[in-house]
């Protein structure tokens, strides 16, 4: 079939794309300057050679640097990203441990930012050049230019220290022990654990770090959604729809948005790309013991195969996520799906 | 309704655009009738106001800028103008349809061609969309699509330009309108399928009954399927005549320069006759007649006042100082 072949075809090339992103990746730490060992051995540690001819031996820095390319390459295919010279725990374990908490905040804001961006672009567009246009642009511009450490602090300010209706930073109240690990989302974890009262907890905890990332991306979208489906109300097709006596709503709905949502979907997807690579200021501010903070971490204490494996993930996100925009716009499109 | 009512009765019709540079007058003072099953051609140059009379109509003019700043067009006893939004859309699609000029940008190209067909079915017929679609295939076999059960199912841009238009004119047609207007429907097309869409047109206008408005800046589109004609002239009529005499004898200045200005193919070349001078800017409104900076008989009379509309016989009319009485400087 024409769409399976089309779908395989995006995979494989997945693959390539993973191929140069690892070598890249690794091209770019080798030119970070400075010494691993420097960055993660005691004052003590590194004034005795043994310990520093050691460590540089544990961590294969002794060989030349394309024999650690190769080697590197060929764990990244065996889906060995090594042990972080930091946490001396394995890099997948790591990522295990961080990317749940991440994915969980960023589908949220992306949910948020999509449901809400669609909705004010649509408005904003419908009432073109009236007052509420002019406030639906106010905000976007405002969620788009505003910083989102400044951001932050002010929810926080505001709803969890004056008005009190929504916890501080972290995933889960004290009152509640982390629900046990099946899919690393407290969420779904906690519904697994049957305790409601926990997913809720959970669910509160989200609200201001999402909302604060989804700010950024609603803006994005909301733009994007207004200045297409304006290009799109201005066609002749819609005017083919208006002629057929097809109310206001309906010419939107089913003839407008369609058109116009797709350029929307690119904006939707690089939002979400980013979202994934963790925030590290809002993750830090609230807590949140994401990718964000990890890469983090990892960059401070140049921890190689933390950075390493990080990219490699952010990369990935963004190679997984753009495959699922192309396939998505295939099915909006007719005219993308034969080229 | 008396029998000698016309279906669609336009009167003083005038459209204003308001841009930022300045306001644009569009349509004129326009009035014309159309009885049931006529054919009228409306023709003119490029910004003469044909397009917009006919979307004034549908009231589908862009507002804003454009707005119809007067007159009435009376559809079945009621003034469209001033009837809501909802009963409009009622009207739209239903009693009077549109064809448009760009077949290539005028259909959905995400939407399957029969499904674009069966939506106006579904609207106002109120058809389940099986039975909608299903008719809609119909219709495209009837608007002569070979193999209408597959077209149905494809998408625009699958389809050729002539195949498009042919969508175009079913969808129009779906619900047996009254009145279908059809806006330089060929323009876009080739000369043979432009032949074969005017035949589909005229044979569509027997069948049902349909009364047709056909636009065009083409005249030998206009003398093939019009029994009658209006020469539009920025905003303005300026002849309105049946087919065969416009051609035959034209009055109007303006006219006999269109027709002059056709190319013809004869054993002798000759140069092309063309009307000198461009058309005047619609944001200027003249106290004269608008032709005259063009005209080859212009007397002082035309630089200083609009010339009535003059009804020079029977279902002719003319709107030119020249067939005025006492200023007549040469026969008819």
């Amino acid at each position: 079939m024409e769409r399976l072949r089309f779908i395989i075809k995006r995979f494989a090339l997945l693959i390539v794309m993973l191929f140069g992103v690892a070598t890249i990746v690794f091209v770019l730490t080798k030119l970070v300057p400075g010494d691993s060992a420097v960055a993660n051995l005691s004052q003590r540690s590194l004034s005795d050679p043994k310990i520093v001819e050691a460590y540089k031996v544990k961590h294969g820095l002794d060989q030349p640097v394309i024999i650690q390319y190769f080697i590197h390459i060929k764990n990244v295919f065996k889906l060995d990203l090594g042990t972080s010279m930091r946490t001396n725990q394995s890099i997948l374990y790591e990522l295990k441990r961080c990317f749940p908490a991440t994915i969980e905040l960023a589908t949220l804001a992306i949910l948020l930012s999509t449901i809400f961006g669609i909705f004010f672009g649509i408005i904003s567009a419908m009432k073109r050049n009236s007052i509420v246009d002019q406030i639906v642009r106010a905000i976007s511009v405002l969620g788009v230019s505003i910083p989102s450490f400044w951001f932050a602090l002010i929810m926080l300010y505001v709803f969890y220290y004056k008005l009190q209706i929504l916890p501080g930073p972290g995933r889960l109240s004290a009152s509640f022990s982390a629900p046990v690990a099946v899919t690393g989302f407290y969420m779904i974890d906690s519904l697994i654990e049957g305790d409601f009262l926990k997913f809720i907890d959970a669910l509160k905890h989200l609200i201001l770090p999402a909302s604060v990332l989804a700010a950024f991306t609603m803006g994005l979208i909301t733009r994007t959604t207004r200045s297409n489906l304006l290009d799109v109300m201005s066609t002749d097709y819609i005017r083919t729809a208006k002629a057929k006596g097809l109310s206001k709503v309906s010419v939107i709905v089913s003839h407008a948005l369609g058109n116009a949502l797709i350029p929307v979907l690119t904006v939707i997807g690089l939002g979400f790309g980013n979202l994934l690579g963790g925030m590290v200021l809002v993750e830090t501010i609230f807590n949140w013991p994401g990718l964000g903070q990890f890469a983090y971490n990892s960059v401070k204490s140049l921890d190689y195969p933390g950075i390493i494996g990080v990219s490699l993930l952010i990369a990935l996100n963004y190679m997984l996520i753009n495959t699922v925009i192309d396939i998505l716009y295939g099915t909006i499109d007719p005219r993308v799906r034969c080229k | 309704m008396n029998q000698k009512e016309p279906l669609l009765n336009i009167q003083n019709l005038s459209v204003e655009f308001r841009t930022i540079e300045g306001t644009v007058y569009a349509i004129n003072d326009l009035s014309y009738t159309l009885n049931s099953g006529d054919i009228l051609g409306i023709v003119g140059e490029s910004g003469s106001g044909k397009s917009v009379s006919s979307l004034g109509i549908m009231k589908l003019i862009p507002n804003p800028p454009g707005k119809i700043v007067n007159g009435k067009i009376i559809y079945e006893g009621k003034n469209l103008v001033n009837i809501s939004e909802k009963e409009m859309e009622q009207i739209r699609g239903n009693d009077i349809s549109m064809i448009f000029q760009e077949p290539m940008t005028s259909l959905n190209p995400i939407i399957k061609c029969g499904k674009q067909i069966a939506e106006s079915l579904i609207l106002h017929r109120g058809l389940k969309k099986k039975v909608a679609f299903e008719q809609a295939v119909e219709m495209m076999h009837s608007v002569g699509i070979a193999n209408p059960e597959q077209r149905a199912h494809e998408y625009p841009h699958q389809l050729s330009g002539g195949m498009r238009q042919r969508v175009m004119i079913a969808m129009a047609l779906a619900c047996k309108p009254n009145i279908l207007i059809c806006d330089e429907p060929t323009t876009a097309l080739d000369v043979t399928i432009q032949a074969q869409i005017l035949d589909l047109i005229r044979h569509l206008n027997k069948e049902m009954n349909t009364a047709v408005i056909m636009i065009s800046h083409d005249l030998g589109v206009v003398s093939e399927l019009c029994e009658r004609v209006i020469v539009m002239y920025t905003g303005c009529i300026i002849e309105e005549s049946s087919s065969q005499e416009l051609f035959e004898n034209p009055l109007h200045p303006y006219t006999i320069g269109l027709i002059k200005a056709i190319p013809k193919i004869s054993k002798d070349r000759e140069p092309l006759q063309t009307i000198e001078g461009v058309v005047p800017n619609a944001m200027e409104k003249t106290d004269g007649c608008s032709f005259w900076p063009r005209c080859k008989d212009v007397m002082l009379r035309c630089k200083q006042e609009l010339p009535p509309m003059i009804q020079v016989k029977q279902d002719r009319k003319v709107r030119c100082w020249k067939y005025v009485v006492g200023n007549r400087h040469e026969g008819i």
